[in-house]
């Protein structure tokens, strides 16, 4: 099961960055940003060993809020203080 | 393209370096909350926002949206904000942010002209400051790099998250730093932002104080679907060619003398025309 910070390779050879994941209505979703093209950005369902790309608008509209919600936070639990 | 594709590998052991993937989204974040402030503040036309190539080329001369190495996933926490502010809207925002920071980035960043400039030198001290402590091993300088980076990730996210929270009304712009009167749902971006050294990131916060102060005085009228983009476009090109020049921000003054043509209704004028409906 793919998690936030894990870096998927397409078999087009792009990298990917996990950045968010939700579950909803039993399809597994997930928010990539590309490793080298930061403004390549890409809401996916995976299932099995495929990503399919979010076309529908509402569909988008429906689970974008909640894979904001399950972004995690804990980069900065030990991630050194400003000085 | 669509893509529709197989996934042939997953690395779940480079998240551990935190550094290696604390990708994209700092400078991200920073386009996230200067786009939303300039919408906010009426330079941009909501409905013609998708449109980023004239934002993106009169922001192009603004360096400090290339100054940040690290990044953070705060943004969409920031995007979710905006949601709630802008509705989907906020989400293309998102994206469209991702966009922005890019073509600013990369021309000002691979210039002989910036890296010989003092705002990169002003930005590789910054870089020495995020680093914790001094060590002497080699394992210790990877530590020591993920955590500037991670520290970077973070004064980026504050700079986001100021901007954003002004943009949005939800902090007054001359008590940024006091984040006491925020609205609970804010609480979250509040308490990563208040944790910033601001004294650490002098070039954000500075630059987006100095268009966020300008654009605030210059606000323009919201006729329909015709916002004076060209005169605004015209006028940061002139704030972005003094700082190249000057290696300096511009004062509050020279803004204003820059943009003194525009006459414009103050921001209670556009919150009242808002109230009526009127866009």
């Amino acid at each position: 099961m793919l998690e936030f910070g894990d870096i998927i390779t397409l078999e087009n050879g792009k990298k990917y960055l996990v950045a968010g994941t939700c579950k909803y209505n039993d399809k597994n979703y997930v928010y990539l940003v590309n490793t080298k093209e930061q403004t390549n950005v890409v809401l996916g369902i995976v299932e099995n060993d495929d990503l399919q790309e979010v076309t529908d608008e509402e569909e988008f509209k429906q689970v974008m809020p909640l894979i904001l919600d399950n972004v995690d936070m804990s980069i900065f639990d030990d991630g050194g203080e400003n000085e | 393209m669509v893509i529709n594709l197989k996934i042939t590998e997953v690395d779940k052991e480079t998240k551990k370096s935190k550094k290696d993937y604390i990708l994209p989204i700092a400078s991200a974040g920073i386009g996230l909350g200067l786009t939303c402030f300039l919408m906010k503040t009426g330079v941009v036309n909501y409905n013609n926002f998708i449109d980023l190539d004239t934002v993106g080329k009169a922001i192009d001369n603004i360096p400090v949206l290339n100054s940040l190495p690290g990044y953070t996933d705060m943004v969409l926490k920031m995007t979710k904000g905006v949601l709630d502010t802008v509705g989907l809207q906020g989400i293309i925002l998102a994206s469209k942010s991702l966009n922005l920071a890019k073509e600013v980035i990369q021309p000002i960043k691979d210039s002989e002209k910036f890296k010989n400039s003092k705002i990169h030198h002003v930005i590789q001290n910054v870089k020495k400051m995020g680093g914790k402590e001094e060590k002497e091993t080699e394992q210790d300088d990877k530590y020591k790099s993920s955590k500037a980076f991670l520290n970077l990730a973070k004064n980026a996210l504050g700079i986001g998250a100021r901007t954003f929270l002004i943009a949005t009304h939800q902090i007054d712009y001359n008590a940024v730093f006091d984040f006491s009167k925020l609205p609970h749902k804010f609480a979250k971006i509040a308490d990563v932002a208040k944790n910033i050294d601001m004294n650490k990131v002098l070039i954000g916060i500075d630059t987006v104080k100095s268009v966020g102060s300008f654009v605030k005085g210059r606000i323009s009228e919201k006729k329909e679907g015709n916002i004076p983009l060209v005169n605004f476009k015209g006028i940061l090109h002139n704030i972005g060619e003094s700082m190249k020049n000057t290696a300096k921000f511009p004062t509050i003054k020279t803004l204003q003398s820059i943009g003194k043509e525009m006459e414009a209704p103050s921001i209670e004028m556009e919150a009242s025309a808002r109230n009526k409906g009127e866009r």
